[in-house]
């Protein structure tokens, strides 16, 4: 009897503990690997963070001028590859666009200096503001994790997309128009 | 009182008093680079694996570092560089859990179990003293007893617990809004200059310096501080370690008015006459606020670098031979503003022939020059007689033939036409000069300072 | 025949020998066979050769640089330097499963050789039963999914990317590993002990007395290990760290803390009989901490700058982990009856007092590091948003714990066991602890003048300077009685021990507390003072090494030497990897990283980050010291047998 109710108690001990350890187990085991979840980001969906400071070319920008457009906001880096592959594809867009004006470009120089920038766009093209000063605290407020990243900013100020690597035009048109066929 | 009790209370005041000391004692000033590495450290690199911004080097922690110190140096507090960072890269960059809903477990669930474990190591040792007696089982009254016992003491564990856990997450889970609880800074530098502007008004010079020290020792790149620092100096006679600050702060930051308007103050009392007046172009692009110009105004800075550099210019064109045997002026080492500013200062000095000659020389070599003939047409123009004048308009309408859009030629017509009672030349001189890219600053200055907008208007 | 042949040969193997030795074992313990124990011997050394076997042949192939191995093509260079290319083995998945069951199989053969003179003794069996099956199954693991030996074509004048550039560019990663695996691996005895004594009932201090020394080798040896992980952070990361709460560092800090708390204890049991289930359980979890701790690191589940890359071998490795928590839970509630302590605890101002104590801090340090590595886990599992937890979180709530464990060092030496004091134990205590309260107070004394300042730091040196002088007093007594064999045995090394522990605790708390770090933008022979320190950018060049090339930048440090911090290039990595320098010293260290050499045509610039921290070194040598104790105290105190009494001769000299 008494013996019983010692075991008793071992088991009172042992039992909450193998609930816990169990719990612990089932969640490990349904966990996705870490290298696979990727935060989407908070900015999504919220106005756009200010874009303001000076181009390469030495004229103040503000990205809240251009409410009413499309605005991709890129940013890049003038020694990174993959940025160098998506820069035709932003030619690209640049030149469907240029004429309506509904949809604008803007660079922003990511941890880089003015004259790689401007070398950059002078060899590979484009004629786009490109924001160097105060291109930091943008980057930042954008929540940018590498180059190449872009985010799309509609006509009404909110940011409604956001692309981690290179863009292509067809891709940026085709969230353009699918987003401005839904209300 | 044995010795021991003694030698005990010695060493626990010794101890205690000491302890207390340091524990209170403010120490050197932790500075702004101080708060920057622990703010790092608290934050979680968005691509790095289990790496803290401070720890990686991937290039996006170094941009966020150097944002951080960016809001560090702009006094922010901690709790908003926080908002900053969740607000761009999700609540998973702060390493600091929530004291405020599920996550809040992660602070109470450690003091709950320390209570439990306390909780069982005291009734270890209670039920170990008791388990003598009652080795034969007890009767049922007085287990039931035990029981309650139990209960109400679990109960009474987990609340008292509970309630410690719960302030823990309080206290821990977020961040003070009113300041910087993570670099122990207790004043910013933005306070020390305030009281260093405060001490400045009532005349305690030494009090400022004094507190600009201060700020610059917990931020060594504040322009503000470098600049007045730099400032003060220069005030009491040391110009060589003044100009040194204020060096130091157009390098943090080169838009900062203040610093160029007092460097161009300082050049002018070391004598630099073309320093200040580089000086003073700068300041002139950078947009002043209203004080700064005020300030400007009243240490006369525009009279003087004027004066310094009519000195140093005339200097030169005394020296030179006399106009006939002077060499061609493109073959001199004299630039078109040099002569420009010699034929001004030489008209200053009184000397109007010896300036209209001056220019005439250059004008030899550089027969098409809109600067230079509008320069010549000015000086004519402002000697008030009415024959000049007409000569001095034909170099104008030179000046202009030369270049439409030279804004000294349109600004110099403009005031010509005026005077020749014109005033729709002039009005449409003045509005070409204002449909241009391009307004040199003194030109601006010059307009206003003889009212020629209203004169021609009114 | 080919390496991977061999190899694969010699895996499948040591599975055979781990099945056959589990199979002789259960027959041995059901009565079907006899001499079992001559057999199971045999098969340990059977593992062993195999494993050696798959060691030499993954060398081998390392060395000879043979890429029809895929671990080869995949983490093996021809570049590689010597040394690493040795080290390549354990700085991928496959090559440390490989390198943890030959350390697993050692500790086989060693168990198996100490105890063959325990006949056919039922508890050796279960022990050797378990031994056996832990060894399975990661011999299993190497013929399933971490199978170091897969074929592979590559095309001719293949070569491999070569390991991790962070993993081969400090000789301590060729020491690291090894010898923390040593430790991991290791409390693999005692826990099969643990198994067997709830298995043949034998619950009494038998399995204690065997283990004993094995249990603290291991600890010594992960002590080390965990100690030369965060040497070798400071010196490659270059960011003044060496202790970040990684997950993987927590992984290793977890079965740390509960060995510890299980040293210290197993000392009431063999004095009072008491803490049984407890000593049972902290075995049992210290061995499920280092499961779970390979499986955290192993599986991707979290991230973290140690884990490798993502593999199929995460659901076993936490299967494993599950059958270990089941099977010893059952035991104990199993063997609850039996589990009741005979013994008791008369006055809590006692020695036992003070290690039920001592446990329970350790406890609450352990759920405190657990729940901070998992809760993200949780909390994404209950309520799907992604936190983190890191520093503030660990630093906040582990230092009341520390600040308590160091007052604890300091007072718990001192205390007779409970009723054999022969004065009462307030008497005792104001006796012993004068000499460490002047020793305390006279360092909070040197730290305030030597410009110390803030609670927090004052108080760890001054418990640090109160725990250290109790310390030496004991050493010191103990070697006036007994010469050289008062630095040997269990308790003086223990000692020893704890003036490790108050190095690297006082180390810690003013590396922590005074570090300063900054960056400066540098041109060629511009200097920068920083920290009572002058560093000189003198210039940089440009170095390439067979694989790598690096931008060396030399800064000459207060006029004297010149060091180089770069950044090097891998010609496979993504990105630049930072060298950083250090500069030495027993005061301060100054570390110096290269950030970067910004691009500017006609100028020779660098971003410089200096970090200057006081008492670094001692953290290492502190380590050092712990494990020195470690050793000294394996070393047997007097004729092989400690006497229980000899603490207490100690503290009373007639």
């Amino acid at each position: 009897m008494n013996s019983g109710g010692r075991r008793r108690r071992s088991l009172w001990i042992a039992l909450p503990v193998a609930v816990v350890a169990a719990l612990l187990v089932v969640v490990l085991a349904t966990r996705d690997s870490a290298f696979e979840r990727r935060a989407s980001s908070p900015i999504l969906g919220g106005l756009a963070p200010p874009v303001v400071g000076m181009t390469v070319a030495g004229e103040t920008f503000d990205l809240d001028d251009w409410r009413g457009r499309w605005v991709v906001v890129n940013f890049f880096q003038s020694t990174c590859v993959p940025c160098i592959m998506e820069h035709p594809e932003l030619v690209e867009f640049d030149e469907r666009h240029s004429a309506a004006g509904d949809a604008r470009i803007v660079s922003v120089v990511f941890d880089d200096t003015i004259e790689n920038v401007r070398e950059f766009f002078a060899v590979h093209g484009g004629d786009w503001p490109v924001v160097a000063t105060g291109a930091r605290e943008a980057a930042v407020a954008y929540g940018v994790t590498g180059v190449p990243e872009s985010y799309l900013v509609a006509p009404s100020g909110v940011v409604v997309w956001k692309q981690l690597g290179g863009v292509t035009a067809d891709g940026i048109d085709d969230v353009i128009a699918r987003l401005s066929a839904a209300p | 009182m044995s010795w021991r009790t003694a030698s005990w209370i010695a060493a626990v005041v010794v101890a205690a008093a000491v302890f207390l000391y340091g524990a209170l004692d403010e120490g050197p000033p932790k500075t702004n680079a101080d708060r920057v590495r622990v703010l790092a450290e608290d934050f979680a690199c968005p691509v790095c694996a289990g790496q803290s911004v401070a720890e990686s080097d991937v290039p996006v922690a170094r941009e966020i570092r150097r944002q951080i110190a960016v809001w560090v140096d702009e006094g922010r507090s901690d709790s908003y560089i926080r908002d900053q960072l969740v607000a761009a890269y999700d609540v998973d960059i702060d390493y600091n859990p929530s004291g405020s809903g599920i996550t809040s477990l992660v602070w109470i669930l450690p003091v709950l179990a320390g209570g439990g474990i306390a909780a069982v190591v005291v009734g270890m040792l209670r039920s170990d003293r008791r388990s003598v007696q009652d080795t034969p089982r007890p009767p049922i009254a007085v287990r039931r007893r035990r029981w309650r016992n139990a209960a109400v003491w679990t109960v009474a564990v987990v609340v008292v617990a509970g309630a410690a856990g719960l302030l823990v997450a309080r206290s821990s889970g977020s961040r003070g809004t009113d300041g910087s609880i993570t670099g122990e800074i207790r004043v910013t530098t933005r306070e020390l200059i305030f009281e260093a502007q405060r001490r400045l008004g009532e005349g305690d010079m030494e009090g400022a310096i004094a507190a600009y020290d201060e700020a610059l020792e917990i931020q060594p790149s504040s322009a503000e501080a470098l600049t007045y620092r730099g400032w003060l100096t220069s005030r009491r006679g040391d110009l060589d370690t003044a100009v040194e600050y204020l060096d130091d702060a157009i390098a943090v930051d080169p838009a900062y008015p203040d610093a160029r308007l007092f460097r161009a103050i300082v050049a002018l009392d070391q004598g630099d006459g073309s320093g200040a007046a580089s000086e003073l172009a700068v300041f002139d692009s950078l947009d002043p606020p209203p004080y700064a110009e005020e300030l400007l105004a009243q240490a006369q800075v525009r009279a003087r670098v004027t004066e310094a550099r009519h000195a140093a210019v005339l200097q030169v064109v005394d020296g030179l031979a006399p106009i006939e045997e002077r060499p061609a002026f493109g073959e001199t080492a004299l630039g078109v503003d040099d002569a420009l500013v010699a034929a001004e200062a030489l008209a200053a000095r009184g000397d109007l022939l010896d300036a209209v000659q001056f220019l005439d020389w250059v004008l030899e070599s550089r027969p098409n020059d809109p600067d230079v003939l509008a320069g010549r047409g000015w000086l004519l123009v402002r000697s008030g007689d009415p024959e000049l004048l007409a000569v001095g308009v034909e170099y104008l309408d030179a000046a202009l033939d030369a270049d439409p859009a030279s804004p000294a030629g349109l600004v110099y017509r403009a005031f010509a036409r005026w005077q020749q009672g014109d005033i729709d030349g002039a009005s449409t001189d003045l509005n070409a000069f204002d449909a241009l890219q391009h307004q040199p600053p003194d030109l601006v200055r010059l307009i206003e300072a003889q009212g020629l907008r209203d004169a021609i208007s009114g | 025949m080919s390496n991977v042949a061999l190899g694969s040969a010699a895996v499948a193997a040591g599975l055979g020998a781990a099945l056959m030795g589990l199979g002789v074992t259960g027959l041995g313990l059901t009565g079907h066979l006899r001499s079992w124990g001559r057999y199971a011997r045999q098969l340990t050394f059977g593992m062993a050769v195999a494993a050696v076997a798959a060691v030499v042949v993954m060398e081998r192939a390392l060395i000879t640089r043979d890429f029809t191995v895929k671990f080869v093509a995949d983490n093996g260079s021809s570049t590689t330097p010597p040394v690493f290319n040795v080290a390549t083995l354990w700085s991928a998945l496959e090559g440390s499963i490989l390198l943890w069951a030959l350390v697993l199989c050692g500790y086989a053969v060693a168990v198996a050789v100490k105890f063959r003179t325990r006949g056919d003794d039922p508890m050796l069996a279960w022990a050797m039963l378990v031994m056996f099956a832990v060894s399975a199954f990661f011999y299993a693991l190497m013929v399933g999914p971490a199978d170091p030996f897969i074929a592979v074509e590559v095309p001719p004048g293949y070569d491999g990317p070569g390991p991790n550039p962070l993993l081969q560019n400090h000789i301590l990663m060729a020491f690291h590993p090894p010898i923390l695996y040593l430790g991991y691996v290791g409390f693999t005895v005692p826990f099969a002990f643990a198994v067997a004594a709830l298995a043949t009932g034998r619950l009494g201090e038998g399995w204690l007395a065997a283990t004993r020394r094995w249990t603290v080798a291991a600890w010594g040896f992960l002590t080390f290990g965990i100690v030369l992980g965060a040497w070798w952070s400071y010196e490659t990361l270059g960011w003044g760290g060496y202790w970040a709460w990684d997950p993987v560092e927590n992984a290793s800090f977890l079965p740390w803390l509960t060995g510890t708390a299980y040293l210290h204890s197993v000392m009431v049991q063999e004095r009072r009989g008491m803490l049984r289930v407890w000593n049972l359980s902290l075995v049992i979890a210290t061995f499920s901490l280092t499961i779970l701790g390979t499986f955290l690191t192993r599986s991707g589940v979290i991230a973290s700058v140690h884990s490798f890359t993502e593999s199929g071998i995460g659901p076993a490795i936490l299967g494993f982990f599950a059958v270990i928590v089941a099977v010893s839970l059952a035991l104990i509630a199993w063997r609850g009856d039996q589990l009741r302590t005979p013994g008791r605890i008369a006055t809590p101002v006692s020695r036992e007092g003070a290690f039920l104590a001592n446990n329970a801090l350790f406890a609450a340090f352990a759920f405190v590091v657990l729940l901070g590595t998992v809760f993200p886990l949780l909390v994404e599992a209950f309520d799907g948003r992604t936190i983190s937890v890191g520093n503030p979180y660990f630093d906040r709530m582990t230092r009341p714990i520390g600040f308590a464990l160091l007052f604890l060092m300091a007072v718990a030496p001192m205390l007779p066991w409970g009723g054999e004091g022969r004065r009462p134990p307030a008497e005792l205590l104001s006796r012993r602890l004068m000499v460490p309260m002047w020793i305390a107070a006279a360092a909070l004394v040197f730290s305030v003048v030597a410009g110390a300042r803030g609670w927090a730091a004052l108080l760890a040196f001054g418990l640090g300077g109160f725990a250290g002088g109790a310390a030496l007093r004991q050493i010191l007594l103990a070697v006036r009685r007994h010469r050289w064999r008062g630095l040997v045995g269990r308790t003086n090394g223990g000692m020893i021990v704890h003036l490790g522990v108050v190095l690297v605790a006082v180390a810690f708390a003013a590396s922590q507390s005074y570090v300063r770090q900054a960056e400066f933008d540098l041109e060629a022979g511009q200097p920068a003072s920083f920290a009572g320190h002058e560093v000189v950018y003198v210039g940089s060049a440009v170095v390439a090494h067979e694989n790598r090339t690096e931008r060396v930048a030399f800064v000459r440090v207060d006029d004297a030497k010149t060091y180089g911090p770069a950044i090097a290039t891998y010609p496979f990595a993504s990105q630049t990897i930072g060298i950083p320098s250090v500069r030495s010293t027993l005061r301060d260290d100054v570390a110096l990283a290269v950030l970067q050499f910004p691009e500017e045509a006609g100028a020779d610039r660098v971003i410089l980050r200096v970090t200057v921290q006081p008492l670094v070194v001692w953290l290492w040598l502190g380590g050092i010291v712990m494990a020195l104790g470690t050793a000294l105290s394996l070393v047997p105190s007097r004729s092989g047998r400690r006497q229980p009494t000899e603490a207490a001769a100690v503290e009373a000299p007639a």
